[in-house]
């Protein structure tokens, strides 16, 4: 038993290591997802800042952009990618487990977002004065990277249904109007009062609404609101995950 | 290699965020040391009232938001800041059992020792962030706050004429609803109006009355009213309100009105100060003389001290409310310290030391003043903690120059406020730039659109009328051609106004203002000009011309003028308009009214000289 | 479920059927492999193989019909453990190396070869650390061939794993397989390279239309192929030629004829005397080739 435990978690780090080294050797990959939102963030929130609040608010906002890259693109596009190759279906008829296989790419996934998440934050503790309690700053980064857990699902779910040139395609669109309409770069308030009601039905919304109330910059309303909304969204895109990854294994 | 990778990976990454999360920078990093020391205070030898009684010589210490310890014997600890002087006096931290906290009130209220707001009508939203910031030991720079949120009226009553919408109540069905509606917007106790029998504005019916005390007191919550005569406080006794939020001044109390009060153990929350205001009363013979130039009144608080209600309301006599006062208490009905803040007359803080001061003029001895804004309150309204200095109260408390006891108006020479165990920087907020205005044109009218000035920022020139206060008047403003000279002239332009004063506001108006009106408010300091001028024509008739401030509250500063059909030169001694502030001047009106009907006049060459 | 006498077998198909819609892709399809050794699946596209190695692993469901792999269900994880695989058109990860892929395919097994003994036996050393992505289509096929075996399995399916591969690419990688052919693993493969079959396998299954048609040995076919192959250019028509002694059928390839002939030397002597012009004259034993399209023929002619 304890050796197949250890066989288990052996093959485990392996994947995981092997997530890892993937992400990493491609740089297509890292550097657009790394470096977009530190310096979309460092140009914004320090160059030409639009007020003294900009540079706390945008954090919060910025955050999800920045977990946001990883998720839905590793997620997106290596599994479509790895899906049309046939490197699934060669797993799947190894002794390989699925979980492995998802587990590996979400922790690989998690540190992306970890790195992308700390640039940021680097900026704002120390180019654009932001400061918080050591509670908030935790708080928020454990916001943030909790916040790839629905775009996981939602990368997960291009990767099943897209071939790799779709899901190039369908991850950047989602992933570009999620942030503009989300109001990840601008907030919401200056939308037209149709597109702040579209805003809700965008789970970027309501995490950087919950990120902004963690960070006490100016959230608006009542986070159980936002935190109801996001868990009803996470488990709606679990499911249809769920329904695209049993359609992927039967066709 | 790739066997290592993620546990690698996985250790720095986890490292690096640790690292991060305690390197980013915080507020503290700078506050740490300060509030080590600050939030510990030892008080050596000061004369302690406690909320209830009176200790002559006693030390105190404060720690972590909270009183520590109290007794003569203790020591101070090593980190403990040290507060001692000559004949220091500590008392609770003072509640004001009724404002209306909006705006800089809260500010405002603590640096003048008030540490605790109950609010008896303003918005709901802020009530749920109020009511965990309330509870919350942070250093804070703004009074904590209880409300009734909005209150119980009817259309077009009491209360509905601010601007805030007011959800109002029809029949006595409404009530239970409507009391469910406050509590779930975190509403603390319950409010209402009952003004019935005049002919000024609606009120609530005695049933409908009725049914909000019992709903409140169903959904364990306290019934509050406001009443202004005798017969309504009878009533609302008789109906089981828990307390009255003004006193009436209509009559001198009855002894079977005192016999019910005492006997129903309903509190009141006289507002003297508020009353005297209305009253236009002389207050200065019961008031020490240091309120109105105190340091740390900021320019809004000062404007809303020296603004009036206007005019005359009936029924309201300072002196008969003092008597009542005086005989309620002598007969032992409890009697709550409240101003009233920021009514025209009254200023967040400042009121509830002249409210003391009303207060023992009414017959309350300097303890029992101190009582009714300290420990009466918290007990009346459950607020545990608060109005009482006992080991583990929270640390709001006053630190006074002077003896209170032997003097009330003590309370007003203030050493220090602590507020949340932390010493309160009693600064004041800074004041919107004002720059030295010298004689200006304020308007020619030459160019087609009476818009901005570059010379006055933030000013420009429109229609005014008294909609903005829910009145009924009507005006519209246009720019015209001189007909008595050529148009070719470079003085061809003016600007023609008309519309039509109604009744429906205690003080109607239409016309045309020039200012800046909407924030940011620019303001100009204009002492060093004498007077404004006009050419004027028009329906014959009076006029008036306002002048704003942006700390003004109530009336402004007006002054009247006859037009006529014909053209005139209108010039008015700016010092002539009462209670001018030329220090803070952002705008000004020309308009008809009060008296209602149709007006049009045409205005031209406005200048201030 | 399961006879005990399954659970000796690898592979046991009895009147399996599968079909997408109206396709039957597999057709009463019956099939025992006990033994270890090379098999060859052989037919034309279409035929079913891919379909058959694919039910067989468990990726996809037969309609009807039973069927076990190493005594399980297919796609059982009792199964897998002991079944390697390369699939037709399956690549791997680009970015890692041939020895990443294998360790981490190594994890997935019970009791799998180590790498370096797979690198040593595949013969992957050369580009052992390069990255999968920089490897020549022969070197990849090896390397994918490496993650069949590295498990160590019982059952290895190899669909179509030479094609596209140049011949000498071909061979390298017929010699490691024959190899764990040889240690007493049971190694199925398809094909349409009919030399791969000939050269590889022990028994042959010859598919169409979903169903075997023929299961056999590359001795056997040797063995029924009787007689020989004359190929020449003549002037004599085909009609006097099919009177000639021994011969069972002309056939005209090109400018060439070809004479099938279950007596060479009779008909070659006849042959001669009746034309002195003959040219081009080659006399060969029947291929696999020959024998395929005889089935296919008879196949037609039914």
């Amino acid at each position: 038993m304890n050796n197949s435990f250890n066989r288990t978690m052996r093959s485990f780090f392996l994947e995981s290591g092997a997530e890892i080294l993937k992400s990493f050797r491609a740089p297509e990959f890292i550097l657009p997802t790394l470096l977009m939102p530190v310096a979309f963030y460092t140009l914004f929130a320090t160059i030409v800042p639009m007020g003294p609040e900009s540079a706390p608010y945008l954090l919060a906002t910025y955050g999800v952009f920045a977990v946001m890259g990883p998720a839905i693109f590793g997620f997106g596009i290596s599994v479509a990618n790895e899906r049309d190759k046939g490197w699934l279906a060669l797993k799947r008829v190894s002794p390989a487990t699925g979980g492995s296989y998802i587990a590996a790419k979400v922790l690989s996934t998690l540190i992306f977002a970890s790195f992308s998440v700390a640039s940021i934050y680097l900026v704002a503790g120390f180019a654009a004065d932001v400061s918080f309690t050591r509670a908030t700053w935790a708080s928020l980064l454990m916001i943030h990277l909790f916040s790839v857990f629905p775009f996981i699902l939602i990368g997960l779910s291009i990767g099943f249904l897209c071939n790799a040139n779709a899901a190039v395609a369908v991850s950047n669109i989602l992933f570009l109007s999620f942030s503009a309409l989300g109001g990840l770069w601008i907030p919401i308030m200056v939308f037209p009062p149709a597109m702040q009601s579209f805003a809700h039905f965008l789970p970027t919304y309501h995490l950087s609404e919950i990120a902004l109330a963690v960070s006490q910059t100016s959230g608006q309303g009542d986070i159980s609101y936002h935190l109801l909304v996001i868990g009803v969204m996470t488990a709606l895109l679990a499911l249809s995950t769920a329904l695209a990854w049993s359609k992927q294994r039967n066709s | 290699m790739i066997k290592y990778t993620f546990p690698i990976t996985a250790f720095v990454t986890v490292l690096l965020l640790g690292v991060l999360i305690f390197s980013l920078p915080t507020p503290e990093t700078e506050q740490t040391n300060s509030m080590d020391a600050g939030t510990s205070y030892f008080l050596k030898n000061v004369k302690l009232f406690d909320g209830t009684g009176v200790v002559e010589q006693t030390h105190i210490l404060v720690e972590n938001g909270l009183i520590a310890k109290i007794g003569i014997d203790i020591k101070q600890p090593p980190k403990a800041q040290l507060i001692t002087g000559k004949e220091l006096m500590v008392i609770p931290g003072l509640i004001d059992a009724h404002t209306h906290s909006y705006g800089s009130v809260l500010s405002d209220a603590l640096r003048f020792g008030v540490t605790t707001h109950l609010d008896m009508f303003g918005p709901e939203q802020g009530l749920a962030a109020n009511k965990v910031h309330r509870q919350k030991l942070n250093k804070t720079d703004r009074t904590d706050l209880f409300s009734a949120g909005t209150l119980a009226t009817v259309e077009g009553g009491h209360g509905t004429q601010y601007g805030i919408t007011v959800d109002t109540l029809v029949m006595p069905e409404d009530a239970e609803q409507w009391v469910k509606d406050r509590k779930a917007n975190d509403a603390d106790y319950i409010k209402l109006v009952y003004i019935p029998n005049q002919n000024r504005i609606p009120s609530l019916d005695l049933a409908t009355a009725k049914a909000v005390i019992k709903s409140a007191h169903d959904q364990d919550l306290k019934a509050l009213a406001h009443i202004s005569t005798q017969q309504a406080a009878k009533e609302m006794i008789e109906a089981g309100i828990d307390g009255l939020v003004h006193m009436f001044a209509d009559s001198e109390a009855t002894e079977e009105f005192v016999a019910l009060a005492k006997q129903t153990g309903v509190f009141f929350v006289p507002t003297l100060s508020v009353i005297a205001s209305v009253d236009n009363a002389d207050t200065s013979k019961f008031l020490s003389a240091q309120s109105i130039s105190d340091p740390f009144l900021s320019m809004e608080q000062q404007g809303s001290l020296n603004a009036s209600f206007g005019n005359e309301i009936h029924g309201f006599d300072l002196s008969i409310a003092m008597t009542n006062v005086g005989k309620l208490h002598q007969h032992g009905v409890p009697i709550l310290a409240g101003s009233d803040v920021p009514n025209p007359g009254t200023a967040a803080g400042c009121s509830l030391h002249t409210e003391l001061e009303l207060l023992v003029h009414a017959g309350l001895s300097n303890i029992e003043a101190l009582i009714a804004a300290t420990s009466l309150p918290a007990n009346y309204f459950q607020l545990d903690g608060r109005g009482k200095l006992a080991i583990g109260s929270r640390a709001d408390l006053v630190i006074l120059n002077q003896d209170a006891i032997a003097d009330i108006s003590a309370t007003q020479n203030i050493h220090s406020v602590v507020k949340n165990g932390h010493l309160i920087e009693r600064t004041l907020p800074e004041t919107a730039e004002t720059s030295v205005l010298e004689h200006t044109l304020l308007g020619d009218f030459e160019l087609a659109e009476p818009a901005t000035f570059k010379s006055l920022q933030g000013f420009s020139w429109s229609q005014t009328d008294d909609s903005i206060a829910n009145g009924k008047s009507t005006a519209w403003v246009k720019r015209v051609d001189r007909d008595d000279v050529a148009e070719s002239s470079s003085n061809s332009g003016a600007l023609h106004v008309s519309g039509e004063v109604r009744a429906g506001f205690p003080y109607p108006w239409a016309g045309a203002s020039v200012g800046s009106f909407a924030p940011p408010i620019k303001s100009y300091d204009i002492s060093d000009l004498r007077t404004l001028s006009f050419d004027i024509k028009g329906q014959a008739g009076n006029y008036r011309v306002m002048l704003f401030s942006p700390d003004y509250k109530g009336i402004p500063p007006t002054l009247g003028f006859s037009v006529s059909e014909n053209w005139q030169t209108i010039s008015l001694t700016l010092a002539d308009f009462p209670t001018i502030n030329p220090k803070n001047f952002s705008g000004l009106a020309i308009v008809a009214g009060p008296q209602p009907g149709k007006f049009e006049y045409t205005l031209d060459n406005v200048r201030l000289n | 479920m399961l006879s005990s006498s399954d659970k000796s077998s690898r592979l046991v198909m009895t009147d399996v059927c599968k079909s997408y819609g109206t396709t039957q892709a597999l057709n009463q399809l019956s099939l025992n492999i006990e033994k270890p050794g090379v098999y060859a699946i052989l037919g034309h596209n279409g035929a079913g193989k891919t379909t058959l190695i694919n039910c067989a692993l468990g990726l996809e469901k037969i309609s009807s019909g039973n069927m076990t792999t190493l005594g399980s269900k297919p796609g059982d994880i009792k199964a897998k453990l002991r079944t390697g695989v390369i699939l037709q058109n399956s690549e791997l990860p680009d970015l890692l190396t041939v020895n990443e892929q294998i360790e981490l395919f190594a994890s997935y097994y019970h009791t799998p070869f180590s790498v370096t003994e797979i690198i040593d036996k595949c013969d992957l050393g050369d580009f052992a650390n390069k990255r999968y992505k920089g490897l020549s289509g022969g070197q990849k096929r090896r390397v994918q061939f490496a993650l069949a075996v590295v498990g160590n399995p019982d059952l290895i399916f190899l669909d179509e794993p030479t094609t596209g591969l140049d011949i000498d690419a071909r061979k390298t990688l017929w010699n490691v397989i024959r190899e764990f052919a040889n240690k007493g693993k049971t190694i199925i493969l398809t094909t349409h390279y009919l030399e791969e079959a000939e050269n590889l396998a022990d028994r042959i299954l010859i598919m169409k239309a979903g169903k075997i048609v023929s299961d056999t040995t590359p001795q056997k076919i040797h063995l029924e192929a009787k007689g020989s192959v004359i190929q020449c250019q003549t002037r004599l028509p085909q009609s006097s030629i099919t009177s000639l002694p021994g011969v069972d059928s002309v056939s005209k390839k090109g400018k060439f004829l070809e004479i099938r002939s279950s007596d060479d030397t009779a008909t070659l002597r006849e042959l001669i005397a009746q034309d002195p012009q003959i040219s081009s004259l080659t006399v060969s034993k029947p291929s696999l080739e020959n024998f395929f399209a005889q089935i296919e023929n008879s196949e037609s002619a039914q």
